[in-house]
C-alpha cells in the first residue's frame, strides 16, 4: 500500500465511505503495530503493551481524524506515527514516575466504546511468524538504516520529507535507504 | 542461500538495490553479472526476495504472507478460480466458482511435503455415509483430487475470521461460548468415531455471528496407531510424540485445552523458536499459568484449559462433551468441576526452592532443627490434598463444616439408638434397626461410591466416615436378635458382665468394621479413613483381650497383664506402618506410627505401676524402702517410672536418627512425652506422701529446674511439662502442709511471680542495652 492509496482511502473515508474507513484502519493497523514495536525497541516491547499502544493510537486517531487535513498535512501514516510517539513517551514518563499501573491499561474487550473499524482492525492485526522474523532482521540493522526504512516504508514519507526530517541531503537519504534495504534482504536470506 | 557469504554477490546485489532506489528503474541482472554468469541465479533469487520484502513492508508486517506473491492463479477442472484467499499450514487456499453446480467453493492445494495419514477419498466416503458433514459446524469437504499434483481438496467456502486472529478481541463469555460450540461439534464427530488430530485456532473459522466452523476434518484422522507427529507442534498432545501410545478422542480434547489456554493468555503454553524447542518444552510440561500472563484470565476457565491439557489422557476430560459441560457451568455462573493436577505440581515445584532454603538456613545454624521441622511441616500441609477431610484441610468451607457435623451427629445418634435397643429395651426386633442403621449405611456407601467416582472426594469421604459406625452397631443388634454368639448374664470371662454384648459378638463386629474401613482407606487413599482403621484396630485388640480376662485384670488392678498383652499391638502398628511406607501408601503411615507410639508409652507406664516392671526383671529395691512406708512397692514403681523416661528418650533419639521422615513425626511425639515422664516418678512419690515432706519441695525444685532447662533444650515441651508439674507440686505442697487457708502462701507466690516478671524485664533491658 503506497502513500497515494492511503491518501485515496483517507479521502473516501472523509466523504463518508464506511468501507474505506474499515479498509484504512485494517491496513494502517497492520503497519502501525510493527512501527510501534520498532519504536519501543527490543527491550521495551512486549506483546501486550504494544497492542495496548496500538489500540490507544487507533482510538485517538479515530477521534481526531477530522484534524488530519489530507495533502497539506503530509502522510497519514506519519501523522499516526506522531500520535504513537507521543503515546510511547507519555507511557515511558508515566512508568518512571509511577511504575506500571494496571488500571491504566484498558483491556480490549472491556472498552465498550471502541469504534467498529478500530475493533475489527485490532482483531485482524497479529504478528505472524514471518513478521517476527522481519522484526528481528530490522533489529539487527544499524540505527541509521533502520530509521530511514521506518520513515520510508512505515510512515510513508517521500525522500524530500525524510531529508527534511533527518537534516540530510535527499541523495544521502536515498543511499541510506538502499543500503538499509540491501542489508535487510541479506539478513532475511540467512538461514534461520 | 549457502552458508558461506559471497561478497562478490552481495556487492552486485547492493549495486542493484542502489540503482533501483536512486533511479526508480530496475537494472538488468544480466548486465550486472556479465563477467560472472554463475552468479545470475543467486542474484535473481536475492532480487526476488528484495521485491517481496518491499511489497511486504508496503502492506505492513502484521499480515505478511510468506507465500510467493504475484504469479498467475492456478486453474482447476470444472471451476473458475476467483482469487487466492489465504495460505494455511497445509497449503494455499483459493476461492473458486463451481461451473457445474453454480456455487462458490474453496480449494485447498496441499503443500507437496504435506503428509496425509490415509487416503482422503476413503475418509470422505466414510464421513458422508456417517453424515459427519450434517453438522453445520464442520466444514464440508466436497471432493478430493488425489491425482492432481499437488493434491487438491475442494471444500465448502467459509467467509469469516480465523479464531486465532479474532479470538483475542472477543470477550471471555464469547470465547467460552465459541469453545462450547467447538466442543459440541467435535463430540458429534467423536460419536461417529472420527477424530480431528490437528485442531488449532487457524483451523477454526468464525462467521459474523461468531459461530465456529471447523476446517480440515479428516485430513489427519486414522487408526489409533497413526497420527503421531502429525499436526502443528504447539497443539500436539504428549501421546502424539510417543509412537507406542495410542491416540484417541482425548487427543482432540488436549488440543481444545491448548486453544482455550491461548485464548486466555494470548500465547501458547509450550513456546519455542523451533519445533524441537516446542517439543522439549512440552516434555518438560510446566507451562505458566494463564493468570500469570494475563491477570484478568478467570480461574474457572484456566482450570478447564489446564484440565483438558493434562499430560496424561486419563487425567483429562474423557470427552469433548465433558469439557463442553464444564464450560457451560462457567457460562451459567456455577462452579466448574475441573481440578487440574497442574495446580498441585506447580505449587510443589515452586515450593521446592523454599524447602531447600530451609535446609540451607539449618545448615548455617540460623534456625533450630525444630523450627526447620515446623517450617517443613507448614509446606507439607500445602502439599497435602486440599479436600481430604477436615483435619488435613487447608481451608474450611461451609460444605465441609456441614458434612462433618452431619457425620458426627449421625455417629452420635446411632450410638444413642444402640443404647436404646441394647440397654433400655426401647426397640425390639430387627426390622426397625435395619431401617434406622443398615439402610443409611448402605445408602451412604452407595452415594459415597458414586460421588467418589465423580471426583467429589471430600463429600464421598465424609459419607464413608459417617457410615463406618453404623455397620458394627447394626451387626451387634442383629446378632442379639438372632441369638448368635450370645453369652448369658453372669457367664465368667465376659467383658460386659450384664450379657448385653458378648466377647465374640464384639470381636466379629469390630473385625468386620476393621475390614470395611481398611478397604475404604485403601480405595480412597485418605488419612481420615486410615485413622478410623487405626482406632478400630485398638478396639479389636481390646475385644480380643476380653477373652484373656481383661475384666479380671481391671477389677484386680493387674494393669501389668493388660500392658503385656496389649504391647504386641504396638509392634503390629509399627509393622503395618513400615509395610504401608514400603508399598507407598503414605496416607496409612501417620496414624499407624502414632498408634504404635501411644500403645508403647501406655503399656510401659501401666507396666511400671505397683513396681511390676521390676518384679518381672527380678529386681527389687524394696529393702531400701523405709519400714514405715505403707505401700511396699513404692520405690520399685518410682524406679520403673524413672526408667521409662530414659527408655522413651532413647527410643525417640533412635527413631529420630534412624527412622524415615514419617517416623520422625512419631519421634517428635515421644520427645514431647519425655519431660512429662521424667517428672512423673517424683510426682508419684510426692503424691503418695509416704516419705519426707521434703520430696514435695524437691519435686517443685525439679519442675522449676526443667522450666529453666528448657532454655538449653530445643523443645518447648520441657517448658510446658515444667510449668504443669510446678502447678501440681504447688498443689501437693499446699495440700500436704495444709496451706489452703494460709493467705501468706498465696501472697508469697504472687510475690515470687512479681520477682520473676521483674527479672524478665531486667534481662530484657540488659540485652537491649548490649
Amino acid at each position: 500500500m503506497s502513500r497515494d492509496e492511503t491518501a485515496t482511502l483517507v479521502d473516501r473515508a472523509r466523504d463518508g465511505s464506511q468501507t474505506a474507513l474499515d479498509v484504512l484502519y485494517a491496513r494502517c493497523a497492520a503497519k502501525l503495530l510493527p512501527l510501534i514495536r520498532q519504536r519501543l525497541g527490543p527491550s521495551l516491547r512486549s506483546d501486550l503493551e504494544s497492542r495496548d499502544i496500538l489500540q490507544a493510537v487507533l482510538m485517538k486517531s479515530f477521534e481526531r481524524r477530522a484534524q488530519f487535513h489530507g495533502a497539506q498535512a503530509g502522510s497519514w501514516m506519519a501523522w499516526l506515527a506522531r500520535i504513537a510517539d507521543n503515546e510511547i513517551r507519555d507511557r515511558a514518563d508515566y512508568r518512571t514516575r509511577l511504575r506500571r499501573d494496571a488500571a491504566r491499561r484498558v483491556p480490549l474487550d472491556e472498552a465498550a466504546d471502541v469504534p467498529a473499524p478500530v475493533r475489527s482492525a485490532l482483531s485482524q492485526t497479529i504478528l505472524g511468524e514471518a513478521a517476527e522474523r522481519l522484526e528481528r532482521a530490522l533489529d539487527s540493522l544499524s540505527d541509521a538504516h533502520r530509521e530511514v526504512i521506518l520513515l520510508r516504508q512505515f510512515e510513508e514519507l517521500t525522500f524530500p520529507e525524510i531529508a527534511a526530517r533527518l537534516g540530510k541531503s535527499e541523495d544521502a537519504c536515498r543511499m541510506a535507504y538502499a543500503r538499509g534495504m540491501t542489508a535487510l534482504t541479506l539478513k532475511m536470506s540467512e538461514p534461520t | 542461500m549457502a552458508g558461506v557469504r559471497d561478497e562478490e554477490l552481495e556487492r552486485r546485489f547492493a549495486a542493484y538495490v542502489e540503482r533501483h532506489v536512486l533511479t526508480g528503474t530496475a537494472p538488468s541482472i544480466e548486465r550486472l553479472v556479465a563477467d560472472r554468469p554463475d552468479l545470475a541465479a543467486p542474484l535473481r533469487a536475492l532480487v526476488d526476495r528484495y521485491r517481496t520484502l518491499a511489497q511486504t513492508l508496503d502492506s505492513g508486517l502484521s499480515i505478511a504472507d510468506t507465500a510467493p506473491s504475484g504469479g498467475t492463479l492456478p486453474t482447476f477442472d470444472g471451476f473458475r478460480t476467483i482469487e487466492r484467499i489465504g495460505a494455511g499450514g497445509m497449503g494455499q487456499v483459493y476461492k473458486l466458482h463451481d461451473l457445474k453446480l453454480d456455487r462458490v467453493v474453496a480449494a485447498k492445494v496441499m503443500r507437496p511435503d504435506q503428509r496425509i495419514a490415509r487416503p482422503v477419498a476413503d475418509f470422505l466416503r466414510e464421513a458422508r455415509s456417517m453424515a459427519l458433514f450434517q453438522d453445520r459446524r464442520i466444514v464440508q469437504i466436497f471432493e478430493f483430487r488425489s491425482e492432481a499434483t499437488p493434491p487438491v481438496i475442494i471444500m465448502e467456502l467459509v467467509e469469516g475470521f480465523e479464531l486465532g486472529r479474532i479470538g483475542p478481541s472477543l470477550e471471555l463469555s464469547q470465547q467460552a461460548r465459541v469453545l462450547v460450540e467447538v466442543c459440541d461439534a467435535i463430540q458429534h464427530a467423536h460419536a461417529l468415531g472420527i477424530q480431528h488430530r490437528d485442531l488449532k485456532p487457524s483451523n477454526i473459522m468464525l462467521d459474523v455471528a461468531l459461530s465456529p466452523k471447523i476446517l480440515d476434518f479428516g485430513l489427519s484422522a486414522g487408526a489409533p496407531t497413526e497420527g503421531h507427529f502429525i499436526g502443528t507442534p504447539h497443539y500436539l498432545a504428549p501421546e502424539q510424540l510417543d509412537p507406542a501410545a495410542p491416540i484417541d478422542a482425548r487427543t482432540d480434547v488436549y488440543a481444545l485445552g491448548v486453544i482455550l489456554y491461548e485464548l486466555l493468555s494470548n500465547t501458547v503454553p509450550y513456546g519455542g523458536a523451533t519445533p524441537s524447542d516446542i517439543l522439549a518444552a512440552l516434555r518438560r510440561g510446566q507451562p505458566r499459568l494463564p493468570v500469570e500472563i494475563n491477570p484478568r484470565a478467570p480461574e474457572p476457565l484456566q482450570a478447564i484449559a489446564l484440565k483438558a491439557m493434562e499430560p496424561r489422557p486419563s487425567d483429562r476430560y474423557q470427552s469433548a462433551r465433558e469439557m463442553s459441560l464444564d464450560l457451560r457451568r462457567y457460562l451459567d455462573g456455577r462452579p466448574v468441576l475441573a481440578r487440574p493436577t497442574m495446580y498441585a505440581t506447580t505449587l510443589e515445584s515452586r515450593m521446592r526452592p523454599h524447602v531447600d532454603q530451609i535446609e540451607e538456613w539449618l545448615r548455617l545454624k540460623l534456625i533450630y532443627p525444630h523450627e526447620a521441622e515446623r517450617l517443613r511441616a507448614a509446606y507439607r500441609r500445602l502439599e497435602a490434598r486440599e479436600d481430604d477431610w477436615i483435619v488435613g484441610s487447608r481451608t474450611l468451607s461451609y460444605s465441609q463444616i456441614a458434612l462433618y457435623l452431619g457425620a458426627f451427629l449421625l455417629v452420635a445418634g446411632s450410638l444413642f439408638y444402640f443404647g436404646a435397643h441394647r440397654f433400655h429395651d426401647a426397640v425390639r426386633g430387627v426390622v426397625r434397626p435395619f431401617f434406622a442403621l443398615a439402610v443409611p449405611f448402605i445408602g451412604l456407601n452407595a452415594a459415597g461410591r458414586y460421588l467418589y467416582s465423580r471426583e467429589r472426594k471430600a463429600v464421598a469421604v465424609a459419607f464413608f466416615l459417617a457410615g463406618v459406625s453404623l455397620l458394627p452397631l447394626f451387626l451387634l443388634i442383629w446378632f442379639h436378635e438372632t441369638g448368635l454368639w450370645i453369652a448369658p448374664a453372669g457367664t465368667p470371662g465376659q467383658l460386659f458382665a450384664g450379657g448385653s454384648v458378648s466377647n465374640t459378638q464384639l470381636q466379629v463386629t469390630i473385625a468386620c468394621a476393621c475390614g470395611w474401613s481398611g478397604w475404604l482407606a485403601l480405595r480412597t487413599k485418605t488419612t481420615a479413613l486410615s485413622t478410623v482403621l487405626a482406632v478400630l484396630l485398638f478396639l479389636l485388640a481390646i475385644a480380643v483381650l476380653s477373652d484373656f480376662g481383661l475384666r479380671s485384670w481391671i477389677v484386680g488392678r493387674r494393669f501389668d497383664r493388660f500392658a503385656l498383652h496389649v504391647a504386641p499391638l504396638a509392634v503390629v502398628y509399627a509393622w503395618l506402618g513400615v509395610a504401608a511406607e514400603r508399598r507407598e501408601k503414605p496416607w496409612f503411615v501417620g496414624p499407624l506410627y502414632l498408634g504404635a507410639v501411644m500403645v508403647f508409652v501406655a503399656a510401659l507406664d501401666l507396666l511400671a505401676l505397683d513396681g511390676r516392671a521390676l518384679h518381672y526383671v527380678g529386681v527389687s529395691f524394696q529393702p531400701l524402702q523405709g519400714r514405715d512406708v505403707s505401700n511396699p512397692t513404692l520405690v520399685d514403681t518410682v524406679a520403673a517410672l524413672t526408667m521409662n523416661g530414659v527408655v522413651f528418650y532413647a527410643a525417640a533419639s533412635a527413631i529420630d536418627w534412624f527412622g524415615s521422615a514419617a517416623m520422625k513425626a512419631a519421634a517428635w511425639l515421644l520427645f514431647t512425652i519425655v519431660p512429662f515422664s521424667a517428672l512423673e516418678p517424683l510426682a508419684y512419690l510426692s503424691e503418695t506422701a509416704e516419705y519426707s515432706r521434703r520430696f514435695d519441695w524437691t519435686y517443685l525444685a525439679l519442675a522449676l529446674a526443667i522450666v529453666v532447662a528448657s532454655h538449653w533444650r530445643e523443645r518447648k515441651s520441657f517448658y510446658y511439662a515444667g510449668l504443669l508439674n510446678t502447678g501440681i507440686a504447688l498443689y501437693l505442697i499446699a495440700s500436704h502442709q495444709h496451706y489452703f487457708d494460709k493467705p501468706l502462701w498465696a501472697i508469697s507466690l504472687i510475690g515470687v511471680g512479681l520477682i520473676a516478671l521483674g527479672a524478665g524485664f531486667a534481662l530484657d533491658a540488659a540485652r537491649a542495652s548490649r
